[in-house]
């Protein structure tokens, strides 16, 4: 029983791990510098925000719902966190952590607005995230007035400018990773998940089992929004500034990973280990291109194309895993 | 025969506007025993499982189990008093394995947090085992790849691995095939031999005539029959279905 669930796993999760593999290989022959010590740093960094937010769009996506507001409140709540970061008479580490209590709770309560609406209106939450996609980024634009915030204490940058292992390692991609490895464990673990999955295939099933579907699927946009929180911290300590322009066409990103990743549009379908390895492919190709001297443009129709051939794909291991499940 | 019921409706009325849907209906399951619960559509069937279940509040009347009044608010007040219904539509996620969907919502934890797939996959088994369901292959593929037959018998071992005392089956046979039909009346039968209450609803009266220890018959609301099957007729009961004689019920307009 054990051996067939590994296997299961590894026909899920391989196909596209074995893509990104390739597509390792293909950079590391034909571009120069790609395979380089200082180039995977890059690329870590790289990678760091997209697999945040697309952790957190994972669980909306798992049941059936989309974020499209997570880069707006990214910025959002960068801009809420650097303008309390920038506060006068607070001691650092007060101001530190109150920053960051501000930018997660932001996201927090955003998340929740987001799935509380949809919920209590039973409205798509496409049309609700959208809307909420233009207040945030309304938001982020006017505390400030459209300004940039600069010079942050060192105390709060040193953290997102930090790498470690030979300098290869950069600090924030390893939180990325804990938010992946968390959670997966969430996810396949632990009955919050496990009605996640269910909800996403039969809220009714959910519902009649004597639990309420719209509870879990509000904590999976309030998850959500807390990622996207996050990733506005994490980004405000790498770049060392707020700039309320961030994160704009994030949400697509996030959604290509978890795409890419084989999670369903539909619900009930994918896994956040899928969700990291589309973040890398899709930061991996960036990178590559541009090492290969391939332009913005370009890179941009490569990207789309790797999406599309993504799902067909997809098409085609869903009807192999249903074929030997059948024999 | 004269065992006490599990369960016991007096008098259960329930309107949904101007609609009747049930009018001072008596009714009870007995342990041992399949009650049948036939009668065309609008009937008040399935408001009355519905009202079992808690999924409905029952406007009027009184509902015992074990003898004892009792009120049920919702599915998780009937789920605690043992009352298990399989839905017609089987309330199974496709994207779950077996494991998963027998204990949905009801999941074996360790140390209070993690999901204890070990401790789920060996009861299910056993239940499987002991139902004599054979036919699932293994308990770890998901639902998706099953058939109808197989579906419902993971929906009725599903409802009586919680010392459940009350199974409702609701038209259980309906989407299946000659023998699948077959495996799941075997299997109805074989709850009633495990000292359950069993209730059925379905429109197959040769279903019912084979597996049922008595037959209840709704019409437009009201119980209008009661038979054990040994002692009438199909066309008697069909007659009963279509033309069992109705009390009047104050207010409403002649059906």
């Amino acid at each position: 029983m054990k051996t067939r669930r590994t296997a299961n796993i590894i026909l899920r999760e391989g196909g596209i791990g074995l893509a990104l593999i390739l597509l390792i290989v293909f950079f590391a022959f034909t571009a120069d510098n790609f395979a380089t010590l200082a180039n995977v740093r890059n690329i870590l960094n790289q990678i760091t925000i997209n697999t945040i937010l697309a952790v957190g769009m994972t669980f909306v996506i798992l049941v059936a719902g989309i974020d499209l507001s997570v880069g707006s409140v990214m910025a959002f709540s960068m801009m809420a966190a650097g303008t309390v970061l920038k506060l006068e008479g607070l001691p650092i580490n007060a101001a530190i952590g109150l920053g960051i209590f501000t930018g997660l709770a932001i996201g927090m309560v955003i998340g929740f607005l987001n799935g509380w609406i949809s919920e209590q209106w039973k409205l798509p939450s496409f049309i609700v995230t959208l809307g909420m996609l233009n207040i945030a980024r309304g938001a982020a634009l006017q505390l400030t007035e459209a300004r940039t915030i600069y010079q942050f204490p060192t105390q709060f940058t040193t953290f997102g400018t930090t790498t470690i292992f030979n300098e290869i390692v950069p600090l924030i991609f390893l939180v990325a990773l804990a938010l992946v490895g968390v959670s997966w464990f969430i996810l396949t673990k632990t009955v919050f998940g496990r009605l996640i999955y269910a909800i996403g295939n039969n809220e009714e099933a959910v519902r009649l089992s004597g639990h309420t579907p719209a509870v879990y699927k509000v904590a999976t946009f309030t998850i959500c929004g807390v990622t996207a929180g996050l990733a506005g911290l994490i980004n405000m300590s790498r770049l060392t500034i707020a700039s309320p322009i961030v994160g704009n066409g994030a949400e697509l990103s996030a959604i290509a990973a978890v795409i890419i990743g084989g999670t369903s549009l539909f619900g009930g379908k994918g896994s956040v280990i899928g969700t990291f390895i589309g973040a890398c492919i899709i930061g991996v190709l960036n990178n590559g291109l541009t090492i290969m001297g391939v332009d913005d443009f370009t890179r941009q129709i490569l990207t789309g194309v790797v999406i599309i051939v993504a799902v067909i794909l997809d098409y085609y291991r869903a009807k192999f895993v249903q074929q030997t499940a059948a024999a | 025969m004269d065992n006490q019921p599990v369960l016991e409706l007096r008098g259960v009325s329930k309107r949904f506007g101007a609609v009747q849907a049930l009018y001072r209906v008596d009714f009870a399951a007995r342990p041992g025993e399949v009650m049948a619960l036939v009668g065309d559509n609008g009937a008040g069937k399935s408001t009355l499982i519905k009202g079992i279940a808690g999924i409905y509040n029952l406007d009027e009347g009184e509902v015992y189990f074990e003898g004892q009044r009792v009120h049920i608010h919702g599915p998780r007040d009937s789920a605690a008093l043992g009352i298990e219904v399989v839905y017609q539509d089987l309330a199974l996620a496709d994207n779950l394995d077996v494991v998963g969907n027998m204990f949905l919502g009801r999941e074996h934890l360790q140390s209070g947090l993690l999901l204890d797939e070990t401790r789920m996959e060996q009861e299910a088994i056993s239940t499987l085992d002991s139902l004599s369901v054979t036919t699932i292959r293994s308990v770890r593929q998901a639902v998706a790849g099953l058939s109808g037959g197989q579906r419902q018998a993971i929906a009725v071992a599903k409802a009586v691995m919680w010392n459940s005392k009350l199974v409702i089956l609701d038209e259980p046979t309906a989407a299946l095939g000659v023998a699948q039909t077959r495996q799941v009346l075997d299997l109805v039968r074989r709850l009633a031999d495990r000292g359950l209450a069993v209730i059925i609803i379905s429109h197959n009266l040769h279903d019912i005539f084979e597996v049922s220890d008595r037959i209840t018959v709704l019409r437009l609301g009201q119980k209008v029959a009661e038979y054990v099957p040994s002692e009438t007729t199909q066309q008697e009961v069909v007659h009963a279905i279509t033309a069992g004689e109705l009390n009047t019920v104050p207010g409403m307009a002649e059906a």
